[in-house]
This record gives C-alpha cells, structure tokens and sequence, in this order.
C-alpha cells in the first residue's frame, strides 16, 4: 500500500504549505521567519563540484561527504582491504558474520559489480530484517512485560517483534511503516498486521498497582506520545508535560494537543487493586482478516456436504418409497441397542424431573425444547459407566464466557453435569461461538470449531468410555476434539441440567432437541448416521445393495465416507497486542504540572507550532470503532512535506552504519541534542530516501555502494589534526559487536546457530544466580529447547525485571525508554562473560567439535578456528603460535588434546579481531 | 565537569558542553565508560583519547567531592516488605488500649482507601534504652542497645502505598520504573575507591529478589558500570567470577597471556583505537576481581569474637550477619553502596504483614536485631561508623488498622512511617518527626523519601540540587524536579 505517492521530488518541495512555521513567540530565537534547521522544507540541494577528490567519488552523497574532507583540506583514508569490506558489509546488514562460504565465493567473482551483487543478496536475505528490526525495537522500547511487581506477559508482544521484521524484510515503505503502528486499526483495509503493527502503542512500562490509577494512564498516554515524538519526529516534547518546554519553543499546549491523539485509546486500567484490563489493549483476530478465505472455504465445506448429502438421501428415499419404513427401521436397529434416555420434546407441556413446565419451538424435527432466560430442565443422570450423549441445538447468542478462554464450565449449558469445586465432572457447553466440553479430569477441556451461534441447527456427539478415559466431541458429524478424561464410576450428579449450567448460571436462549443417551461408546458411522439422518450405517449400505443393486451401494458408501471426511473449517484465531478506542473518547484538557486529575483548559488535538501547528482534520473510520485521531497524527507524520520524518530515520540509517548520526542526537534535533556535523549531507541522504519512495532498502543500498562506506579506518596524524573527533568521516569509525551480534556470532562461529525466524521468545538457560534475583525464582524464567536456545538473541524473551545477563552485559538497550544511541562500554563484567560464562563454554565446546570434524590436523584446525573467527586467513606465523599455546597449555597441565582445543576455542571468542570491526 | 555545574544554577539549560551531549548520545567515547576499573596508572601514558585532543575523563575514577563529604559509603539495611513502625521503634502506648476497636481513620494501602477501621493494638512491649531513652520494642533488643547512634526519622512519607512503585521510589526516587538507583548515582557523582570490586552491591534475601527484581538496582538510563552487582553470600560471589572448570588450576592465567600477546599485536596495526586497548586492559582487571572479590566477602579472616557479635554463630542470625559482615569489609575495601535486604520473595518471607503480625515481624526481627547491632558495634570500634553511614527501613510502614476482618495483620502505610540512620555524620541519640497517636499519618516534621535522598547525598559529598545527568531532554536529578533539603536536623 502506499501512503502518498511522492513523485517528483522538485514540484514536492513546491508545496510546503501544511508545514508553514506557525506564529509563536519563542525564547529560543526561532521565530517563524527563522525556523530551527530541521523545521525547514526540505530542498533539492546542488550537488557540490569536487575539485581534487572527484576520483574517490562513487555516488552523488559521496560529492556531499568529499567536499567537507576537500574544504578542510583532508585526504579520507584508502578504501579498506576487500575481507574487511565484506565483514563489515555483512555486520552492517545482518549482523552476523561472512561465512567461509560467503568470503569465498565473493573473493573468487571476478565480476566488476560483485560488491552490488552482494549488497542485493544481504538486503534479501531474511537475516537482515531480524538485524535491523533490532534498531527500531530499540527506539520503542519493546519489551514483552509491563515491569513492576508482577511484570506481567504483554500478550503477542511477539507478533509486533514479528512484524517489524517482515516490514524490514519486505522493504515495507517507511510512510506506511509509520502509519500501521499509529493507525493500522484505523485503516479502511483491514488485515491482521494491521491491529499487530499498533502493538506499537502498549509496549511501555505499565504499574498494574499504582498509588493514582488515573495518573497511571496518563503515564501511559505519555509514554506513547513521548515515544512517537522521540523516535519519528526527534523531538522531546516530554519535557512540555508540566511546563512549556524550557529548550525548545514547545509550550504545554502543544503537548496536550498532541496528547489528544491517543487519548481515544481504552485505558490499560480502570480500577483499582492489582488488575489490568487486558481486553482494552488486547483483542482476539481471525488470522485471516480482511480476507474472504474462511467464508470461502466454509462455503466450499457446505456445498460439498449439501451435495453428498443430497446423494444419500436420494437413495434412501428410493428404498423408502418402494419398500416402505419398516427395512429402514430394521437397518437402524442396532443403533437404539444401549440407549437409555430419548428426549424428542415433540409432546407439549411435558414435564420432567422437577414439576415444571418447559416452553417448545420448532424442532430440528417435530418440536424442540425452546429455552430463554431462566429455562432449564433437571433429568435423572441415566448413566454412570461408559456412555454416549447426542443433541441438536439452534441459537443466535453466542454463550457466556467470550471466545478466548475455552473452558467449558464458563459457558452456557447445554447438557450439563457439574459438580461444584475442581472435581472430576463433565458437562457440554456453549462458550462464546463454540462447544466445548468438560472431560472428568480437573483442568482438561476439550472444545470445537466457532461459529456455532449462527441461528442454525447443530449436532453435538460427547462420547466417553470408562476403562481408557477416552472422550470424544463430535460436531455436526466431524470428530473435533478428543482427550483422556477421568476413569473412575460415576456416582454425582444427581441430575444433569439441560440448557443450563449448575447450580444457577448461564442458560442457553435458543432451542434444544433430540437429546439421546447411551450407555455405550457410539462407532464412528453412528455417530454419522444420527447426523445426517438415516444412510451411514454398514446395514443401510447393505439394504441399498440388496434393493438397489451393487453399483448403488458404492455409490452409497462413497458419498458416505466422504461425508464422514468433511470437517467443518475453523477460524484460527490469535491474540494481538492492539489500539483499541472508546465508543466516545472524552474531550482533551491541559493537565496542570502534569497532573492527571487537575484538568485546565480543554484543547483540540492539533499539531506542534514549531512545525507549523493547526489543528488535525480528523475523519472518523467507516467502521465506527475509532476516532480517526490517530489516523490523522499518521498522515501527518508519514508524509514527505513533513521536514522532520526522511531527516529523522535517514539519520539513523546513517547511524547504524556509519557509527554515529549526522545528528549525534537521533531522538533530539531540539535545542538540546547536537546539532548537525554537516547539514547539507543529511538533507541530501533525506532527499535520496524521498527519491527511493520511502525504501529504506533503498537508501541502504545507496549508502552502502558509495564510496564513503569503503574507506579503511587507518589512522592518520594530519587528519586527526584537523578533525580529531573524525565528525567528517576521513578514516571508516571501528566499533564493537552489539549484544545481539556478538552472541550471535558466537553461535554462528561454533556452527551452531538456529536462524529460525518468529514466534514467541525463546529462553535459553539463565544462570541461577540471576534466576535467584527474581521475587519468584522458579517461575521466573521459562525453558527452551537446546536447539531454541541458539536462536538469535533477538527472539530471546524480554522481561524487564529479568533480563539476560550477556546482552545486559554488553549494553543492551534499555527497557522502560526509548533508546537512540546505545552505551558503549568496556567493563571487566564483559571479560567475565565471555572467559567464565556457561554460554560461552559450552559454545567453545561446540566450535571445538566442529573443527575436529572439518579438519585432520591441529595445525589446520588452529586455521580454520582463525578464519571462521576473523574472515581471514591467518599467517603462517600466528598458526603456528597458536598451536604452540595449545601444545604448551597441553603439555603444562597435562590436558587431553581435545580440551585444549576447547580452551583454544574459549580464547579466540575474547580476540579483539572478533568482536571490532574495522 | 562538576566544577563547572556547581557554578551554574540549576535549571538553566545553557552552557552544556560536547562532552555532556556525549553522555546523551550514547557516550560515544567507550573508553570514559571503562574508567577507574582500571588500573589508575593504565591510562597515566594516554591522558587524551586516541584522537590526540580530546582529555580522558575518567567518570568511574575517584572524583572531588562537591561539598565536604561526612561518608565514605553508604550500607542501606533494606526491610522489603514495609515494617510495623508502632511495633518496632515508634512507641505510641495509646494504640494498645484500643486493640480491637473500629475507629475513625484515613488510611491507603493494598485495601484502598479507607475511612474506618478495627485496631491492632501493638504485639510488643517498648523499653527505654541509652542516654536519650529512646523507646525500643522488643522486637529490637540490641538495636536498643545502640541507640545513641541513632537517628530515628518518625515522620517517614513516600507517594505509594503499593509495593511496586514504593520500591522504586525508596531505590530510585522514581514511581515509574527506569530510572537510576541511589547507589548508582553515588558512583555516578563520586566514583570508585577500588578498582577492583564493583562500586554498588546488593545482598538479596535467601528467598529470592525482591519484586521487579533487577530494577531495584538498576542503572536506568545511566551506562551499565552504575548498576548495582548482585553478591551472594555463598558459593562465587559475583555470576560468572570464578573460572568454568575449562579454565580451572591456573590455566586461565596462560589464557590471559596468550590472548594479550595475540590482542596486542591486533592493536598494534590499528593506531588510535583506544577501545582495543582499554578491552585487553578489562581482561587483566577481570583477573584481578576474581582474586579481591573472594577476598573481600571471604570471613575465615575474621575471628570468633567478632563472627559472634554478627550473630552467624547462631542459625536465626547466621544469614543476616554474614551478609552485614561481608557489608563491613566491602566499605573497608571502598565500595560506595552496599545494599542488604531482609526479605524476599512474597507473603511471610519478607515484612509484608497481612495476615499474621505476630509471626511475621519474630521471624524478620529475629533474624536481624543482633546482626544490625554488630554491625554498628563493630564499626564504630573500628572507627568506621564516622564514615559509613547506614540505613534502615523499608519501602513504608503499615497502618495501626486491620486489613481484614480477622487476625493481626496490617496493611500497608505510606502517610507515615520510620527509618533511621547512624553514623557518617548523622547526629544519633535524636529523634526527627511523629506521626499522629495512631502511627497512622505524619504529622510534624513530615520527611518525604525525597528528603532521605538528599541527605545521603549531602552526607557523602554531593549537592543534591546539584548533581545531575542529562538523559531524555532535561537534567535528571535523584531529588526530582523540585529543589529538595536534606535533613540538616540529622546532620551532627
């Protein structure tokens, strides 16, 4: 989908009217004639002359970066060596490193554009949305808790994880990017990604316990504006929550204006105590939304039976009209043996355990038991061993309970056996669209496929035999659910309840028919037969063959048994961390100093006047769910004449692969973040995203086939004189590995690397130590296979009083606020990680494996331990110290050689050339 | 840079430095972060960055203090849960006729607010102990015993009665998770005495973290090196600090020279990469954590006498008076912050009394009292009280009312409660503040945590006003926004 379509870049930046600086008095000197430098339009700038360097220029960015080196009289380093152009290549889009196989083939190509060949096969392999969803992940805050004393679950925080990485794989253009995660829910076409993207508002730190509930959630409202303004706007406008911004000309007005926006939300919590409301934030979706798909297989399911069943009956209506009922009835006999209870409802007024008089409707066949409100009906419980329960029902209300949380005693009666208290019982019910069921086992709960409260007829199967514990649920013919419930004799109830839960719950409004019961198992084709009325029986296919001859008696048996195939299809559904709004979102206010329960005056939602204020045309949604507040915020941020939106993510596209932003402040263009080291080069690289429809792929693409990414970080003493802090980028910035690259290339290098992609996070051991800081230290942290162990660490649970000790370690962003830039320290922590660590033991122990397999000689395993760690070849002479260390650490401690290896291993993940790149 | 901002008001926003954005930016300069853990003569041939111009600052090195410093280091005595002040050190002898009695009064805690409630007269008896006469219960014989050291702040308020958020205010200033702990911002304003141990250290109760576990003691938005290290009282103190058995009998060591060499010669060909060099440097200062830190918490050293004044030579005391043994020899060492907590976990296992007071507080008082009055003997004969200041409390009081219907069991209170501090320049033998007669509210001299921050903050040196970190558009304060006093009363 696009946004907007931004064609020509020069009539764009003709029409800049949404953005014209608004008036307002400002301290900061920025008045509306003179705007703060990234409050201005974006022009086309004139690509500079290069009058010496023009040889090292690549690109049309490449004349921006030369021209400063050419004014400051600086010659840029040498363009690096072509292993430490991939390795930095590979690092800068998918985090992890070259493997032998990768260094190889692209050292043999021959081919004048292998470098652009390369870039195109890293920007299309998977691996570079789960690196660079990691930077956006950062700037959100995701996390999958809420923080504080429960640190409770986000429910599918996962699926938004999810989706930022598809939308970075799918090159998901950057306006539309911004817009799901305000306002997907608000956009006419829905989809699933849709609601997930909006995940985007409910990944802050939430206080399920706070001291003032309504400060609470307006502590949230703050975190996702904070959020939006920080990271897609780069402006603290935080700061104007309880006074007029002190840096920039920001007064509180403009925060709550902007406030506004998502004030529309439901709030995460409403009342006292330790709840939250899940259901405000958290919504139930058909995967396939938008889509006809289920209501298209559903209608190829009904056709398809329709016309099997019109085959069936059609032969049994022959045998019916020339012979009569009573070789039909024969057929059938079999299948009464053991029934022990018929309830057909077809006399009126009839009463039955108790002296009562039940109402009757119109029957699935004759009369039915018709049930509404406080209706229900006691029976004596019929059987108590093995046994068989057979119904039609018909409603258009779906049962009590809701469709989320399936568990049979929560829903509307249908025939129920509950005994009260966590015991064994059994009982069928209605929850929300489904029949579920109660198997005689505390706690296991069988249910069926939903739609059951469509106003049609439906037929429920419950059959249980009493030595295995097997329990089946069949529905409409189809076997749905099985398990192995209780094995004991029944002696409780008394009675079972009909179209009611016990004692006194929820009654069914609808109609109820043709209740049987058995004392025995029911077969498969009786089950079948009961639903489609006569034919399925084996005796049924033998009359047709005795009367109608063999050819329809196949004909018969196949339309049977593909009857008995047909399951009705079910809509998967999945919980998403979604914007939900209010049917009436109250109006907004000033709140004094910040303080929630102190409304002033009331605002309008409306736009900051340092970007040319007014207030947002809001048009609500055809669907009448939301406000369309959140909508207009997005398409006034996701739109190219806004000046703040390409400068800000060009900024950090630059960031991460350059090492530090053109603006060293990403989430601050304001007064007090830095200014930029070179304005022209950030417009310009803005421009090119422009240029490339918002894809980031793109300006990826343009940046890293440029000569500015190439050059060596070689040290020189006149350029250092010049520009010490290297702002201008003369020589390449080295940098350490993240967290997230480190670990995984540790697993990468020991070959055992797990490049699954999505899902919910894994959780590789943690150490008891850690574990023992948790309030509940057996039930703090869950367990993972080994092999989801070696996933990447961006699919490592996040809970944010528990976080991993190795990513925490080596700087991790921080949980609870939005992270620009990520610390980066040395700290003797990091050296006890990786020599002591029980990760990285056991990862050298792998790694140490693995060389034993690939190669016969220690010589030769020292070398391919070197090149799988460096990309490199080594010298002869560092082979050869290397196996002087193991032979010598062997001999002096007397070790097995295979435990030599092992430390050798556990050494090279501590090698500097491992975790820099140059 | 802090001579610089004492010069400056506060809440001007001018005149910030490169340097300072750096911080904001990420602290683009990696080796500032590495700082005094390492060795101090490391860095004495490269006083600039690599770049050649830049001064390295080193922000974890021993700083200038900003005011004369009364403390060294600071041993904060943390009583998760919330203890009973009415049966622990604020006597009010009119509560315990009105034992079982619904009265008239206002009160917020896990229950909500309140209006009514049926009184729990105080479980224990209250002495007279020291020259002042300070009223004890007998829930704290040999803290008793010692309370001409002390100084008791009766008029203890925070802004949540709810454990979650109360945590993170008494640790961090903050109801809202995410922001740094008073132990982090002491290394962050005075940096390390030692290079070789961790400048804040949190001792957790046997039973497990305290709830939100980690933020209790976590950095927020400054770097890692502030955090609080978790150190267990037995088996490795630090996660991950003794060799793997791969590494085991001295091969370490030539694993360390091997890589240095190999490391070296990495450096060698990369001039002006200062980040390579301070990494092979981390190595060598690892080494020497894994020798000081056993050392440090190691108590063979320590003879029978004073093993017994602690308390460890008995089961009830033995846990809590190795963890204030280990507390004394680390602030011997120069560590800054040393957390303790008694309690974890939920329920009875920390002093979180809803259901049975009686129980509850034996159980948590009994395991402390002789220790805590150790630890304060013990420093003060060692001449180290004068420098050392200790706290203790927890993260509010309780209310003199019932929360249910039945037993003795009080909710929680933070409209006023007790904490008391000793040595390292606090006055002792006084008393500030009193809640009304129930022990229900604050009533004169009302002292919010804000105020207790403060003045472990002046006490060490550091202008509470003052000291400051740029994070998120504004300079972040421990105090908060507002200007906040110490408590010059409890100040000698």
């Amino acid at each position: 989908m696009r946004m907007f379509s931004v064609g020509l870049i020069v009539s764009l930046f003709l029409c800049i009217s949404t953005f014209s600086p608004g008036s307002l008095g400002d301290p900061s000197g920025e008045t509306p004639g003179n705007p703060r430098w990234c409050d201005l339009p974006l022009t086309a700038i004139e690509i500079p002359e290069l009058t010496g360097l023009e040889n090292r220029a690549i690109s049309h960015l490449d004349h921006f970066w030369l021209s400063r080196l050419e004014q400051l009289g600086i010659e840029p380093a040498p363009e690096a060596d072509e292993v430490t152009l991939l390795r930095r290549l590979h690092y800068a889009l998918t985090g992890l490193p070259a493997t032998p196989e990768e260094v190889e083939s692209y050292l043999a190509d021959s081919s004048a554009d292998r470098w652009e060949q390369r870039v195109d096969q890293l920007l299309a392999d998977p691996q570079f949305g789960v690196h660079w969803a990691r930077h956006w992940l950062d700037l959100v805050r995701w996390a999958e808790t809420d923080s504080y004393e429960r640190d409770r679950l986000k429910p599918g925080a996962w699926r938004y994880r999810d989706w930022v990485v598809n939308a970075f794989n799918s090159d998901m253009p950057y306006d539309q990017f911004l817009t799901l995660q305000l306002a997907g829910d608000e956009l006419e076409e829905e989809s699933l990604d849709h609601h997930v993207a909006t995940g985007f508002l409910h990944l802050g730190i939430r206080d399920d316990e706070p001291a003032d509930p309504l400060q609470a959630v307006f502590d949230d409202l703050d975190g996702m504006l904070d959020t939006t303004c920080r990271s897609m706007l780069a402006i603290s406008i935080g700061c104007a929550r309880c006074h007029d911004h002190k840096g920039d000309p920001i007064p509180a007005r403009d925060y709550y204006r902007m406030l506004s926006f998502f004030e529309g939300l439901k709030p995460y919590k409403t009342g006292g105590g330790n709840g939250i409301n899940t259901g405000n934030f958290v919504r139930k979706l058909p995967v396939d939304l938008g889509t006809d798909d289920f209501d298209r297989s559903l209608e190829d399911w009904r056709r398809e039976r329709t016309e099997r069943l019109a085959e069936v009956r059609y032969l049994i209506e022959e045998v019916r009209e020339r012979w009569g009922e009573q070789p039909l009835e024969e057929a059938r006999e079999a299948l009464w043996q053991g029934q022990v209870l018929h309830l057909d409802f077809d006399q009126q007024n009839q009463t039955f355990f108790e002296d009562r008089e039940t109402e009757r409707g119109e029957g699935y066949r004759g009369k039915s038991l018709q049930l509404d409100q406080n209706d229900r009906l006691l029976i004596d419980r019929p059987v108590q061993d093995d046994f068989s329960i057979s119904l039609w029902f018909r409603t258009e209300h779906e049962g009590a309970g809701g469709n989320d949380d399936l568990r049979w005693f929560r829903g509307t009666g249908l025939v129920d056996g509950e005994i009260g208290g966590v015991v064994a019982d059994y009982g069928i019910s209605l929850v929300g669209q489904h029949v579920c069921a109660g198997v005689g086992q505390p706690e296991t709960f069988i249910h069926g496929p939903g739609g059951m409260a469509d106003g049609q007829w439906h037929h429920v199967v419950f059959t249980r035999q009493r030595e295995t514990g097997h329990i089946i649920l069949w529905v409409d013919g189809a076997q749905v659910a099985s398990a192995t419930g209780g094995k004991q004799t029944l002696e409780a109830p008394e009675h079972l309840s009909i179209g009611r839960m016990f004692p006194d719950r929820h009654t069914l409004q609808g109609n109820i028919d043709e209740i049987r019961v058995w004392n025995r198992v029911l077969e498969d084709d009786e089950v079948l037969d009961l639903n489609i009325g006569p034919g399925a029986l084996p005796a049924h296919r033998q009359l047709v063959e005795e009367r109608l001859g063999e050819a329809e008696s196949k004909r018969l048996a196949l339309a049977i048994e593909r009857l008995s195939q047909l399951h009705r299809p079910d809509q998967k559904m999945v919980q998403v961390l979604s914007a939900q709004e209010r049917k009436n979102p109250p109006p907004s206010h000033i709140r004094i100093r910040g303080t929630a329960s102190s409304p002033g005056e009331k605002v309008l939602a409306g736009f900051p006047e340092i970007l040319g204020g007014g207030d947002a045309h809001i048009m609500s949604p055809s669907d009448g769910e939301s406000s369309g507040r959140r909508l207009a915020l997005a398409r006034w941020i996701a739109n190219p004449e806004n000046p703040r939106t390409a400068r800000v993510i060009s900024n950090r596209i630059w960031q991460h692969l350059f090492g530090e932003a053109i603006v060293p402040t990403p989430n601050d263009f304001g007064k007090f973040g830095l200014p930029p080291h070179d304005p022209a080069l950030l417009d310009r690289v803005a421009l090119e995203l422009l240029e490339e429809h918002w894809s980031l792929k793109g300006l990826i693409r343009r940046l890293v086939t440029s000569s500015v990414f190439k050059i060596s970080n070689q040290y020189d003493a006149v350029a250092n004189q010049k520009d010490p802090e290297n702002l201008y980028l003369w020589r390449f910035r080295g940098r350490r590995l993240s967290a997230e690259e480190l670990r995984d290339s540790v697993l990468a290098i020991s070959g055992n690397l797990n490049r699954t992609r999505g899902g919910p996070g894994v959780f590789p051991p943690m150490p008891a130590e850690v574990l023992a800081t948790s309030s509940r230290p057996g039930a703090a942290w869950g367990h993972s296979s080994v092999e989801d162990s070696a996933r990447r660490s961006l699919y490592i649970h996040v809970k944010r009083s528990l976080l991993h000790p190795m990513l925490l370690a080596f700087d991790m962003a921080d949980t609870d606020a939005s992270c620009p830039v990520r610390f980066n320290t040395v700290q003797p922590t990091q050296a006890l990680t990786m020599l002591n660590s029980d990760f990285t033991g056991e990862q050298a122990r792998i790694f140490a494996r693995r060389l034993l397999n690939e190669e016969e000689s220690l010589p030769a395993r020292v070398e391919r331990a070197l090149y799988l760690i460096t990309q490199r070849n080594p010298t002869e002479q560092r082979i050869r110290d290397n196996v002087a260390f193991i032979e010598k650490i062997q001999r002096e401690f007397d070790l097995d050689a295979n435990k030599a290896i092992d430390i050798f291993c556990l050494m090279t993940f501590s090698l500097n050339e491992f975790i820099h790149i140059d | 840079m802090k001579d610089r901002k004492r010069n400056r008001k506060i809440g001007n926003f001018c005149g910030r430095t490169r340097r300072e954005f750096l911080w904001e930016a990420g602290a683009g300069f990696t080796s500032l972060a590495l700082g005094g853990m390492l060795s101090n003569g490391f860095f004495s041939s490269q006083s600039f960055a690599a770049d050649g111009s830049t001064a390295f600052l080193n922000p974890m090195a021993p700083k200038t203090s900003m005011i004369p410093a009364r403390a060294k280091s600071v041993i904060f005595l943390f009583m998760y849960g919330g203890p009973s002040h009415m049966d622990t050190f604020d006597y009010k002898p009119k509560l315990y006729p009105l034992d079982g009695q619904n009265i008239e009064v206002k009160t917020f805690g896990r229950g909500g607010h309140r209006k009514m409630g049926r009184v729990v007269g105080p479980k224990w008896s209250f002495k007279q102990y020291g020259e002042c006469g300070k009223y004890v219960s007998d829930l704290f014989p040999n803290v008793g015993s010692m309370v001409d050291d002390i100084t008791f702040l009766h008029s203890m308020t925070a802004d949540s009665p709810l454990h979650g958020s109360a945590m993170l205010m008494m640790n961090s200033g903050k109801l809202l998770s995410g922001a740094p702990c008073l132990g982090s911002w002491a290394n962050y304003g005075l940096g390390t005495l030692n290079d070789n141990l961790p400048g804040f250290i949190v001792m957790l109760d046997n039973t497990g973290g305290p709830i939100s576990g980690a933020k209790n003691w976590s950095s927020g938005y400054m770097p890692g090196q502030y955090q609080g290290t978790v150190l267990r009282s037995q088996g490795p103190p630090i996660l991950d600090l003794e060799p793997p058995e791969l590494l085991g009998g001295g091969i370490q060591r030539s694993v360390l020279d091997h890589l240095r060499s190999e490391n070296e010669a990495h450096a060698a060909a990369r001039v002006g990469n200062p980040d390579l060099a301070a990494r092979i440097a981390s190595y060598e200062l690892a080494y020497q954590m894994q020798s000081t830190a056993p050392e440090a918490v190691d108590l063979n050293t320590e003879d029978e006498e004073t093993k017994s004044l602690y308390g460890i030579d008995r089961e009830k005391t033995a846990d809590f008076g190795r963890k204030c043994l280990m507390a004394r020899r680390l602030v011997e060492r120069g560590v800054r912050f040393v957390q303790i907590y008694s309690g974890g976990n939920h329920d009875d296992n920390n002093w979180d009394a809803h259901g049975d007071l009686k129980f509850n507080h034996d159980k948590h008082a009994g395991a402390t009292d002789l220790p805590i009055a150790g630890l304060l003997k013990d420093l003060k004969r060692r001449g180290m009280l004068d420098e050392t200041l200790v706290i203790w409390g927890g993260e509010f009081g309780r209310q003199p009312t019932a929360e249910y219907a039945k037993g003795t069991g009080r909710d929680h209170n933070s409209y006023g409660f007790t904490m008391w501090m000793a040595g390292g320049g606090t006055k002792g033998g006084t008393s500030i503040g009193t809640t009304d007669e129930l022990g229900a509210a604050a009533v004169e001299e009302p002292l919010h945590v804000k105020n207790l921050h403060a003045t472990v903050l002046q006490l060490m040196g550091l202008d509470p006003n003052r000291l400051s970190y740029f994070h998120a558009g504004l300079e972040q304060r421990l105090i908060g926004v507002e200007d906040t006093q110490p408590i010059w009363k409890a100040i000698s």
